[in-house]
Formats: C-alpha cells, sequence, structure tokens
C-alpha cells in the first residue's frame, strides 16, 4: 500500500481507465480487499454458502479474466456501486447460462477465503437488513476496518511504545464510548492536555489513511467527501 | 425493494462509531459534531471593546460576526476560530506567524487583517468589514454574465499576484471566500487561513503530511496528492474553478466542457480557463498576472471590431439558443417604437395632406408613407444592432442604453423627414406659382409683387381664393401691410386682430367659397376665406375675386407666404395647389 502522499492516480480510476498495463492488479488488489460485501450481499439475498462463493469467485474471474470492466454497463464513477451493478447484473446473466461448467471448477484468479468469509457472516446479526443495506453496511465498516488496521500497522513501525499508545489512546478516536482522556492520561502517565495533542494527531493520521482508502475506490479524489457521506448514510 | 434503513433495523454501537470515525475523515470534518455558532450576546462576553452586532456565516475555520468597534466607531468582521483548534498547543505559535503575515497584506482587492490575538482561547481576527455578498451569493442569485466575470477575475489575481509576491498562499479560493462591496469591487479573503487549520510544516514525525483542508472542488490536484508542497499554484487553479463555475454555473469536473461549448463565449476564453485548470502545475499559468493580463487582452479585443469571422459569428449568434434574449429586446423595443412611429407618421400626413393640393398632394402622401417606413426601418435596424452588440457584451444595462438611443435616432430621422418633407412640398411649388402666377417684384413698375391671372391658362378664369396654409390667413400673416406703389407709404394694414372680421362675412360670399371649396378637395366648411379685406389692390381696397378685374398686391417684405388656392384644371373640375411666394424688400 502506497502512502496517501504518493497515490498518483486512484486504484479505480486505473482500473475504470482500463487499458493501463497496471489495471490488471490494481483490480485484483481492489477485489481480494473488498470481496466480503458482496458475499455477504449474497447470502443475504438467500445463496447457500457454496453458490454464495461460487457466485463471488466466477464474477471476479469473468470480471479480472474477461475485462468485464471494459464492457459492463455500469456506474464508472466508484468501485462500491459498479461492484454490486456488476455483479448483479452477472448473476442474472451469466452465471446462469455458464452455471454448470462454473460448478465444475473454474479456473479462479483470486484466492478467497470463504471459510472465514462464512464464519463471519454467521456473526452478522439477524435484523430486517435488505441485501443492498447489507452490502452498504459492509463495506462501510471494512472501510473503516481496512483504515484501523492501517493505522495501527503504522503505529507498530514506530515501535512497542507506539504501539502501546496506540492501544491506549484507540478508544478516543471516534469520541464515542466511556474512555476519558483523563483515564488515558493516567494510564500513559501523560498529562490530560498532552493526550489531547496526542489523540488530534491521531485523528489526523486516520483521515489521511482512510480519505487515501476511499480515494482508492473512486474515479476522481475529489469525490471522497461524497463517499464518505454514502457511508455515513449505510451505517445509521 | 426495502429501504435499508428499515425502522426494524436496530440500533447498534457499532454503527455509531462507524459513523463518528467516518466522519474524521471528512475534510472539513474535526471529529466532532458541528456546534451552533455562539451567539453574538455569547461571544460578546470575550470581547468587550467590540459590539457583536450579527452572525455573518460559518463555516470550517469558525464564525464570523459583524462587530462594531466602540472606540473607533467603525464596523469590522470578527473572526473566531473554532475552540478546538487551540487543542494543538503548537497553534498559538502558527497562529501568530501567519496572522503577522495576513496583517502586513494591504491591497484594495484583500481583505485587510486590522488585528488578531487570542482571548480566553478563542483565537481570532478582526478584519476590514465588507459591505457586500459574498461571489457564491451573486452565482446563486442568477446569471452572472461573462462580462462580469471577466471584470471579476483580473480583480482576484491581482489580489493573488500581490499576496504570492508577499509569499502568501491563499489555498482555499473559492466563491464564498470572494466578496463584492457595493460598488462591485472584489475583495479575497481568508489568505492563508486554510494553513492554519493544517498541521505545521515542522511537525512531520506523527503526521507525515499535512491535513487536507479546503473545499475539494476547488482544490488544486497537488493539494491533495502533495499536501507539503503545495506553492502559489495552486491559488492559480482554484481560480481557474471558480472562473469556470462563472462562466459555466457548473464545476469543472470529470469530463467537462470547454467554457464556450457551455455558454456562449469567446474560444480565447477557453484557453485561459483550461490553462489555468492544468493538473500538471508546471504546464498551469505560472503567475496570477499572466492570467490577468490575457483576461485584459480578452476584454480589450472584444471591445475593437473586425474579426475575419464576423459574419459567421452573427449568424451563429442569431441562431444561438441561449441568445433568445437580443431577439425579445429587439421585438420589444421594435412593439414600443410602433407607436412612436404611427403618431410621427400621422403628424407628416396630417401636415403635408392639410397642405398639400392637387399633385403636390400626392407626392406629399407618398413622400409622408415613405418617410413613416424609412423612419420605422431606421429604428428597427438601429436597435437589432443594439440587440446584437449588446447580446456580444452579454449586457442588458448597455442594451437598453443602445435601445434608448435608437430611438432617438429613430426620432431624430422622423422629424428630418418631415421637415424635408415639408421643404420639398412648399419649395417645389414656389417655383411653379412664382413662374406661372405670381410676378415678382419688379422695381421698375414699382410693383411690390403681382398677383395676376395673366399666366393662368390652366384656370379658366382668373378666380383665386388666397387662404394660408391652415386655411386661417390672418392667424398665419401676422399683418398685411398693402402699399400703394405710387404714393408709397402703408396704405392699408390687416393684422390679426381683424380677424374677427371674417366672422361676419356675409353669407352670399361665404356660400360661395363653400361651392368652390367643395368643387375641389371636398373640404367644404373649412372655408374660413374672408370677406373682402383680403382682396386688395392700392388702387381697391376690396377685390372681389370673383371678378375679374383688379389686381392684389400683398406686402411683407421678406417673408414667405404660403398660399393655398384654388384652382380648376380644363376639366373643369377644382382642385387646390399650394404654393410659397417671397415677396420683395419693403
Amino acid at each position: 500500500m502506497s502512502t496517501p502522499a504518493q497515490f498518483q492516480a486512484t486504484r479505480w480510476s486505473l482500473v475504470a481507465s482500463a487499458g493501463s498495463g497496471t489495471s490488471r492488479s490494481a483490480l485484483e488488489e481492489l477485489c481480494a480487499s473488498y470481496w466480503y460485501p458482496l458475499y455477504a450481499f449474497l447470502r443475504r439475498g438467500g445463496s447457500d454458502a457454496q453458490e454464495a462463493a461460487d457466485l463471488t469467485q466466477g464474477f471476479f474471474t469473468a470480471l479480472i479474466e474477461k475485462d468485464y470492466v471494459a464492457d459492463a454497463d455500469r456506474e464508472r464513477g466508484r468501485f462500491r456501486t459498479f461492484l454490486l451493478a456488476a455483479l448483479k447484473n452477472f448473476a442474472s446473466k451469466e452465471w446462469a447460462k455458464n452455471r454448470a461448467q462454473k460448478r465444475g471448477g473454474g479456473a479462479t484468479v483470486l484466492s478467497l477465503d470463504f471459510e472465514s468469509g462464512e464464519e463471519r457472516y454467521a456473526r452478522e446479526p439477524a435484523d430486517s437488513l435488505t441485501p443492498e443495506g447489507m452490502y452498504e453496511r459492509r463495506w462501510a465498516l471494512l472501510v473503516l476496518d481496512r483504515t484501523g488496521e492501517k493505522l495501527a500497522a503504522w503505529f507498530r513501525k514506530g515501535g512497542s511504545d507506539k504501539a502501546e499508545r496506540y492501544e491506549a489512546l484507540r478508544p478516543l478516536l471516534s469520541g464515542e464510548g466511556n474512555a476519558t482522556y483523563r483515564d488515558v492520561g493516567l494510564r500513559l502517565g501523560m498529562s490530560e492536555t498532552a493526550v489531547k495533542v496526542a489523540v488530534h494527531r491521531m485523528r489526523q493520521r486516520y483521515r489521511e489513511i482512510l480519505r487515501a482508502e476511499i480515494a482508492d475506490t473512486v474515479d476522481d479524489p475529489r469525490y471522497v467527501d461524497d463517499e464518505i457521506a454514502r457511508l455515513m448514510e449505510a451505517v445509521r | 425493494m426495502n429501504d435499508p434503513q428499515d425502522p426494524q433495523k436496530q440500533a447498534r454501537p457499532e454503527d455509531a462509531e462507524a459513523a463518528r470515525l467516518l466522519e474524521v475523515g471528512l475534510s472539513t470534518g474535526t471529529g466532532r459534531p458541528p456546534r451552533a455558532a455562539p451567539s453574538p450576546v455569547e461571544m460578546s462576553e470575550h470581547f468587550p471593546d467590540l459590539e457583536l452586532l450579527e452572525v455573518l456565516g460559518q463555516g470550517g475555520m469558525g464564525v464570523v460576526y459583524m462587530a462594531r468597534q466602540t472606540k473607533l466607531d467603525r464596523l469590522v468582521a470578527l473572526k473566531v476560530l473554532p475552540r478546538e483548534l487551540s487543542e494543538d498547543p503548537a497553534f498559538a505559535e502558527r497562529f501568530a506567524r501567519e496572522a503577522r503575515t495576513l496583517a502586513r497584506l494591504h491591497h484594495p482587492h484583500i481583505v485587510g487583517v486590522h488585528e488578531f490575538g487570542e482571548r480566553d482561547g478563542l483565537f481570532f481576527l478582526v478584519m476590514e468589514f465588507v459591505d457586500g455578498v459574498t461571489l457564491r451569493q451573486i452565482m446563486a442569485g442568477g446569471e452572472l454574465t461573462a462580462r462580469e466575470a471577466l471584470a471579476i477575475v483580473p480583480q482576484i489575481c491581482d489580489a493573488l499576484q500581490y499576496a504570492h509576491d508577499a509569499g502568501v498562499v491563499h489555498r482555499d479560493i473559492k466563491p464564498e471566500n470572494i466578496l463584492l462591496d457595493k460598488n462591485g469591487r472584489v475583495k479575497v479573503a481568508d489568505f492563508g487561513l486554510a494553513k492554519l487549520a493544517t498541521r505545521g510544516d515542522q511537525d512531520f514525525t506523527l503526521t507525515g503530511t499535512d491535513q487536507v483542508m479546503g473545499t475539494v472542488h476547488y482544490m488544486a490536484p497537488e493539494q491533495y496528492k502533495t499536501p507539503l508542497e503545495v506553492d502559489h499554484r495552486a491559488d492559480i487553479f482554484s481560480l481557474g474553478v471558480v472562473f469556470y463555475e462563472m462562466l459555466t454555473g457548473e464545476l469543472p469536473v470529470g469530463k467537462f466542457q470547454k467554457p464556450s461549448e457551455a455558454s456562449n463565449l469567446d474560444e480565447r476564453i477557453d484557453e485561459i480557463v483550461m490553462r489555468a485548470l492544468e493538473r500538471e502545475r508546471d504546464v498551469r499559468y505560472q503567475k496570477a498576472e499572466e492570467v490577468e493580463s490575457d483576461v485584459k487582452t480578452v476584454v480589450t479585443s472584444e471591445r475593437a471590431p473586425a474579426r475575419q469571422d464576423r459574419g459567421l459569428r452573427f449568424h451563429a449568434r442569431l441562431r444561438r439558443r441561449d441568445d433568445k434574449r437580443p431577439f425579445s429586446r429587439f421585438v420589444l423595443w421594435s412593439l414600443m417604437l410602433l407607436p412612436v412611429g404611427v403618431i410621427a407618421y400621422i403628424l407628416v400626413y396630417s401636415f403635408v395632406s392639410n397642405n398639400a393640393v392637387n399633385n403636390t398632394y400626392f407626392y406629399a402622401m407618398t413622400a409622408s408613407i415613405w418617410a413613416g417606413i424609412i423612419a420605422a426601418s431606421i429604428a428597427a435596424l438601429v436597435n437589432l444592432a443594439a440587440a446584437i452588440w449588446a447580446s456580444r457584451r452579454r449586457s442588458q444595462v448597455r442594451g437598453h442604453g443602445v435601445a434608448v438611443l435608437a430611438m432617438l435616432v429613430s426620432l431624430v430621422s422622423i422629424g428630418m423627414m418631415s421637415s424635408t418633407l415639408a421643404n420639398l412640398t412648399t419649395n417645389m411649388h414656389v417655383r411653379e406659382f412664382n413662374s406661372e402666377f405670381f410676378k415678382p417684384y419688379d422695381p421698375e413698375a414699382g410693383d411690390w409683387g403681382q398677383l395676376t391671372v395673366a399666366g393662368a391658362s390652366a384656370f379658366d378664369e382668373r378666380r383665386r381664393i388666397l387662404t394660408s396654409l391652415n386655411n386661417t390667413w390672418v392667424n398665419y400673416l401676422d399683418a398685411i401691410s398693402v402699399r400703394d406703389p405710387d404714393k408709397g407709404g402703408v396704405r392699408f394694414t390687416y393684422s390679426s386682430e381683424d380677424r374677427n372680421k371674417l366672422e361676419q362675412m356675409d353669407d352670399a360670399e361665404h356660400e360661395k367659397l363653400r361651392a368652390a371649396n367643395a368643387l375641389g378637395m371636398g373640404v367644404v366648411g373649412q372655408a374660413t376665406l374672408p370677406h373682402s379685406p383680403h382682396h386688395f389692390t392700392p388702387q381697391a381696397v376690396e377685390i372681389d375675386p370673383w371678378k375679374r378685374e383688379g389686381r392684389v398686391t400683398m406686402i411683407k417684405a421678406g417673408e414667405r407666404v404660403f398660399l393655398r388656392y384654388p384652382i380648376r384644371n380644363d376639366g373643369g373640375q377644382w382642385k387646390f395647389a399650394i404654393g410659397q411666394v417671397t415677396f420683395g424688400p419693403e
């Protein structure tokens, strides 16, 4: 993962503009990162675990191998909306047609851990979310998970002190929850003001990572704010 | 499909945190929910030297109040930065440094900073109060003409160039930060404030890069790609976005049209806007003053005429969809001119027809009709030209001015037509009249001009009735003096005071006149030919026009006398002729 300061074009813009040599690997990378919301969508839509896995895998194969991106009728602007629209299209047409061969064991281009995916899905709350709602929500949370992981990794890179600090400060990041600056300060042996400053910086770092993460899924970094707003809708 | 936000959806604490974390990611986000701006009253406790009047605005960079500096009794704008900023211990130092730089910027197109500081943990700036509106408000309020945009941009450039020379990059040029005061003067606000909200450049250890600030759509690509390397050219990009938005009403995102495709514009404007919007800053304009001079070149040359493809442009313009206005204006003004033309026509017509007789009458009629048509055509053409000229400028105000001018021109042309016509008619006839019916003044004979019947071959008799042009002899000539050529001196003067006598014309005589008139133009009843006194000779005070003998000598030296007289042609029909005679000197 490149640092935010270095990206020249977003991953999705690389893919969407197609034809470039890097677009395939960029697409693979994106798919490998964002497959779970699709899986959850299919499962919520009524597919069993096997079928959802096959569909997801088949879809990605078609997407990557057959240059589906260039052909598909789609909304190019956002990877998130494109992916769902393309999957629906795929599921209703191609998949029905090719089901027999694919199930027999078509070539797979991505190795996805469907087992863990299914485990994860089993823990999804049984609420009234529609498949689409599930997809959007899972997507939003996935973006945040990935951001959180990168933030943690970034702190860990700074040594065990930083890592410990991260663990302590992390609950303060969102401002939700019960942690207070005072308590955290006592734990870390820092003044309350120093904690505030540290959290402030951590938020800024988080923002950079999050924006870079989201920028990768839209074709123009200017849409980042808008995409964030949509993701917020999804978790509200 | 069900609404994903089904009311049955269970509240998940996970989601609340997710929403809050996403909010952290927003470019304007502080990670905290936005608060309502403290009211002027709440805020005034921190600023005893100011009388806070109202909240002017609120944004990512704090709240702006309109305030009065009580001591100086002047209006100022007080900007109070978000309290959150003070959490950053380095902020105070950076704030002071930036504000000092800003306070040093003195420029007619930059909102000046009077004072800055910190009160009770609140960082504030006291700034020049600009009584006006933001460019955003103007754009939202309706059509901003290209002409206005072209007037605004150079002023922004001027401000930017000045600031850039002083080493200040605005970093957040957007319509909200461009104010226009009541005189239409541009004032750029919030110079360099965007930088205040970002990390200090000395502290990379934790943040790595500057936090991305500013309004995304107006940001240069390098502002979110390599924020640390932003220089003054980022402002030029933002200016390009603002420029584009002013011209087209849209933002240059995605595969955007050139301004001239979106709007009716000179293609050279495209080049300027596109060059300002170059994603690669090395290809972009390097200095704001270059933009300024290019815009000014276009503006100046647009005023100058002569382009090869002018004819084509003209037609293109006529067909252009968004150019309906000039035509409606054209129609409007033409309609407004119509009554003027009709009235002018009636005036000319009645004037001429009253006086025109015989073939002259025909000429006069025709001529007055033509006068009307020509005047109306001139008016229409001038109007069309005005409308097109106005549309080129995209300015309504000037358009109306030119239309008014057109109307004046039309009126003048109608007037000139009328007077020419009148002269033409009478003069034309004078010659005829003089040569055929009047003897000019003959000093040898001692005659002051003779009206005889000698040459009146066209007339079967020497009968003639002399009246003034409008049938009121006495009114027309103030006085008629009849001189006796033999003895000299005034023999008789007939003045307008004698008019009353006319009324006493005896019936029998009146009847004769009526008959004569009736034979002619059918203006029975208009005959106001007075009784005897108007037939003058030196010898006889009265001559009966219906008699063959006698002569009339009229003297009014140096004046032209318009005469109308009935004539009877060979066919024995009565007609009227008009003429003018100039009598010899007294």
